[in-house]
């Protein structure tokens, strides 16, 4: 995939290659890491996240956010479960876990459409809902399903490479040409890269605001049946711990941008498998759980400024709070950093000095706010 | 409009680094180069700001200008050369450095607080205190002797935000020059303002002049800085190409010297339009390609049936507007900022809600109701702020041309025909003589450019009618030219165009009539044919300001 032809290097290259070093580095720490079975078992583990990434990135892309995808794993797992267990088919109590998940998609897009509600608090309130309604439903008590049939979503595989990921790599493969190559795609990146002038464009805000979140909503329902299926039940509390900001940052760290418009699905992907990685090298290194949060928090953050400053000036701020702190501890003007009235306070030495030089210059009506 | 008031200087006239004033220059620059990786942007650059003096800084987009404030102000620390403040050798490591020596730039985007009072933005960031608390009166009385001593009439306890534009820019002027700043630079100050607020702010600088304080104009607006200027300084890809006192140039020399256009045909067209306004514009050798077959098709569209046909329409800010244009036909709107040209067009595009009237398009009664659906019924507004919901900065320069014509390039499964794009975009680029690599962020383009990509994406949406809100605001001279051909263009091919502006000249360079717009009121006053001209624009339109003033 590549999806700039002309420019320089693809942002994806330099995702890729942080991924190529926390590779290096795990498997350099544990021997038996970087074995086949491995990388195929770190994706498989991945799957879920890397689904609720690639979904997640449409939202995030129009300048939204999503925060149910997690809860639509439990609504979509139990779901199907209760599908399955009233008589349904297997590919029918799947088809059951996509819509729930649609369901909740489409809900949040309508609402974010219609309503000046912003996203955060739409998706959190659906978020509420979705996950406890599997809760209500089981009373918090997993539903097992022993049938085969049930979990060859999860469990099987083509010959060695088990079929979630075959499903992953479809749904990526989709996902990345619908946003890159068609028209719905640009009319993503038109609304997250300045709404008003795709209004003024005659583009629908409404439709594509609603497709973004169906589509995240559809992915997630998707999710949800392949982790049921992984785990032979229907899960109530299934996404209730990280995955969700696990989706979110994986898709943040592939380059997709939380001010919408920049971000591709390749990007997404390299990123949640980056938060995968993480997750797992950890736990073959047998750091304690407790552990883990703190070191991939820290790993993402430094990732991402790393990828800012590569890409020029990201991290200006910084520069700018670093000058800010010099010139106070110089007592002298301090520039009133963003914000504030570009107002010198004027170093008297300064300006006599430059009075005295340049002759008769007159120093004009000074205000009594001068103090020292 | 007042002429300057040098303080009694003479200003050295031309010349390189070494000939000298009587008193030494405030800011110098000598031989100031600037490179960008492999891009210079100036090269071996002198000028120097006299004490008391108004220094007209122009050029292009892309000309060098920003970089040489910014290397002036302290923002950006030149390749070589050397910066000299008051006879002695300098140098400027960040912008305070040059804030203490009196050396400040005022930005386009202001840097005012809105949610405070005019007060508390002049005295930032030191505010007087008694006890540890804000002292109010201390804080009131300053700002009403820094605000009353420049001849700026606005009560300094006003939330900021309730300032008009051109109020926020004195504000901003009197805030810079009350910290005792000797040398202030203006970026473009005039860009959103009107006639009337650009004298406002011009009679503060040259009040400021007479105690001593220089200003560097940056503009491109020929006619603003023969006006105020004392000196002239031209750049053009990043060397000076032209400088001298005001007396030395006039408009024809000005714009030669800025596009770097010395032919007599080119010379001589400018003067043509200049003097005759409202002529038919002159034929251009240069077609481009596809407008030939129009022509006569033009003709003929001049129709019985106008092409848009609004009668007593009502909408926020607008309380009674008749317009008619025809296909073919370019009409303009002028009126002084906040007489109601844009909330018109805004209302008539479906962005704003539509009180009463009528609209008839192409001979239907249409009802604007939103963008999308305008659009639909090939009805199109290029809006006056480029960079707020103009141009889509994350994307390319293709992509920012196409996004209003999408559907057309559809072909199987929703997909883009993007071989279509590339050929179609290209040949817009060409035709509009776009400058920049197409696949490149519109973000990189010059305003200039960036306001030719939006006449792009408006050509390939295939609307019939344009509306046009200040199709040239803060775009330099050459693009101006070449954007008002693009109109011109789109006209012959049969298109209705009106265009609202600010710029009087502008009006009469490209409208057979012009509708002038006074307090929300729109078809009272229409000029036409000799009727037509900058001068009885302004007069009509100040009027009614003046009517306003009084009351």
């Amino acid at each position: 995939m590549k999806p700039q032809k002309t420019r320089r290097v693809p942002r994806e290259a330099g995702i890729l290659a942080v991924w190529v070093v926390i590779m290096i580095i795990f498997s350099s720490l544990s021997g038996h890491f970087f074995t086949e079975s491995d990388v195929l078992n770190l994706f498989l583990n991945a799957a879920v996240i890397i689904l609720l990434s690639l979904g997640e990135a449409f939202v995030l892309l129009i300048a939204e956010i999503d925060l149910s995808v997690g809860s639509v794993l439990a609504l979509s797992g139990v779901g199907m479960a209760e599908a399955f267990n009233h008589g349904f088919t297997a590919p029918g109590a799947i088809f059951v876990a996509i819509a729930l998940g649609g369901l909740v998609g489409l809900f949040n897009g309508v609402i974010v459409a219609y309503t000046r509600i912003p996203s955060f608090i739409v998706t959190f309130a659906s978020l509420g809902v979705a996950s406890s309604i599997p809760l209500v439903i089981t009373q918090a008590v997993p539903i097992y399903i022993s049938a085969p049939s049930f979990s060859f979503i999860g469990q099987d595989t083509i010959g060695p490479v088990p079929l979630p990921l075959v499903f992953v790599a479809v749904v990526f493969l989709v996902l990345a040409l619908v946003l890159a190559r068609t028209v719905f795609g640009s009319r993503v990146y038109a609304v997250g890269g300045n709404r008003e002038a795709a209004r003024l464009s005659g583009l629908r805000i409404r439709r594509v605001v609603i497709w973004c979140f169906l589509l995240s909503g559809l992915v997630a329902g998707f999710a949800g049946a392949i982790e049921a299926g992984r785990l032979s039940s229907g899960y109530p509390t299934a996404g209730s711990t990280t995955e969700l900001f696990d989706a979110i940052a994986g898709a943040v760290v592939g380059g997709v941008s939380l001010f919408g418009g920049v971000g591709t699905i390749l990007g997404a992907l390299i990123g949640a498998v980056i938060v995968g990685t993480l997750q797992q090298g950890l736990d073959v290194l047998n750091v304690s759980t407790y552990w883990q949060p703190l070191v991939v928090g820290v790993v993402i953050l430094v990732g991402v400024a790393i990828d800012s400053v590569l890409r020029g000036g990201g991290l200006a701020g910084v520069g700018d709070l670093f000058r800010g702190w010099v010139a106070l501890g110089k007592g002298g003007a301090s520039s009133s950093g963003r914000g504030g009235i570009a107002v010198l306070a004027p170093s008297k030495a300064g300006l006599d000095g430059l009075a005295g030089q340049s002759g008769p210059v007159s120093t004009g009506q000074q205000p009594a706010k001068v103090t020292d | 409009m007042v002429m300057s008031s040098t303080g009694g200087l003479a200003p050295t006239p031309g010349g390189g680094s070494a000939s000298r004033g009587i008193q030494s220059p405030l800011v110098e620059a000598r031989s100031v180069t600037k490179r960008y990786g492999e891009m210079l942007a100036l090269k071996d650059v002198s000028l120097k700001v006299q004490p008391g003096e108004i220094l007209g800084l122009m050029g292009h987009n892309g000309a060098g200008k920003s970089t040489l404030i910014k290397i002036l102000t302290g923002a950006e620390q030149p390749t070589a050369g050397q910066l000299m403040a008051g006879g002695q050798p300098v140098q400027f490591r960040s912008v305070a450095d040059a804030r203490s020596l009196g050396v400040v730039a005022v930005y386009q985007e202001l840097r005012i607080i809105g949610t405070v009072s005019v007060a508390e933005n002049l005295s930032y960031p030191v505010l007087p205190q008694r006890f540890g608390f804000i002292d109010r009166k201390q804080l009131r009385q300053d700002a009403l002797r820094t605000l009353s001593g420049r001849g700026i009439d606005i009560d300094p306890m006003l939330p900021a935000s309730q300032l008009s534009q051109a109020e926020r820019q004195l504000v901003e002027i009197a805030a810079v020059l009350s910290s005792g700043a000797k040398v202030v630079l203006l970026d473009e100050p005039t860009s959103s303002l009107d006639v009337e607020q650009i004298e406002r702010v011009f009679n503060l600088m040259h009040r400021a002049t007479a105690e001593g304080v220089s200003f560097v104009l940056v503009t491109h607006k020929v006619r603003e800085v023969l006006d105020c200027a004392d000196r002239i300084v031209v750049l053009r890809d990043g060397h000076v190409v032209a400088q001298g006192a005001r007396s030395e140039f006039d408009h024809e020399r000005l714009v030669a010297e800025l596009t770097g256009s010395s032919g007599d045909a080119e010379r001589s067209r400018g003067r043509a339009q200049e003097v005759v306004p409202g002529a038919p514009p002159p034929q251009d050798a240069k077609v481009p390609t596809g407008t030939e077959v129009t022509r006569q098709h033009a003709s003929a569209k001049t129709a019985p049936v106008p092409a848009l046909r609004v009668t007593g329409l009502v909408a926020g800010g607008v309380s009674h507007g008749d317009l008619e244009v025809d296909f073919g036909e370019v009409v303009g709107l002028y009126g002084v900022l906040g007489a109601g040209r844009t909330a018109f067009l805004r209302a008539l595009h479906g962005l704003n809600p539509v009180h009463g009237g009528q609209v008839v398009l192409d001979g239907a009664p249409f009802r604007p109701k939103d963008p999308a659906d305008s659009l639909e019924h090939g009805l199109y507004l290029l809006s006056e702020s480029r960079k707020v919901d103009g141009i889509i900065p994350s994307m390319s320069v293709r992509n920012n041309q196409v996004v209003a014509a999408l559907r057309s390039f559809r072909h199987y499964f929703g997909l883009v025909d993007r071989t279509r794009v590339t050929a179609e975009t290209d040949s817009e680029v060409e035709r509009l003589d776009i400058r920049g690599d197409p696949d490149r962020s519109v973000g990189s383009l010059s305003g200039g450019n960036q306001q030719k990509v939006l006449f792009s994406r408006l050509h390939m949406a295939g609307a019939r009618v344009l509306l046009l809100d200040e199709p040239t605001r803060g775009v330099d001279v050459g693009a101006k030219r070449r954007i008002y051909q693009v109109i011109r263009d789109e006209a012959r091919e049969g298109k209705a165009v009106i265009v609202s502006s600010s710029e009087a000249e502008e009006i009469c360079e490209l409208c057979s009539r012009c509708y002038v717009v006074r307090k929300g009121r729109l078809g009272d006053v229409v000029l036409s044919g000799d009727a037509l001209t900058p001068d009885a624009l302004r007069l009509v339109a100040v009027s009614a300001e003046e009517e306003v003033a009084l009351k």
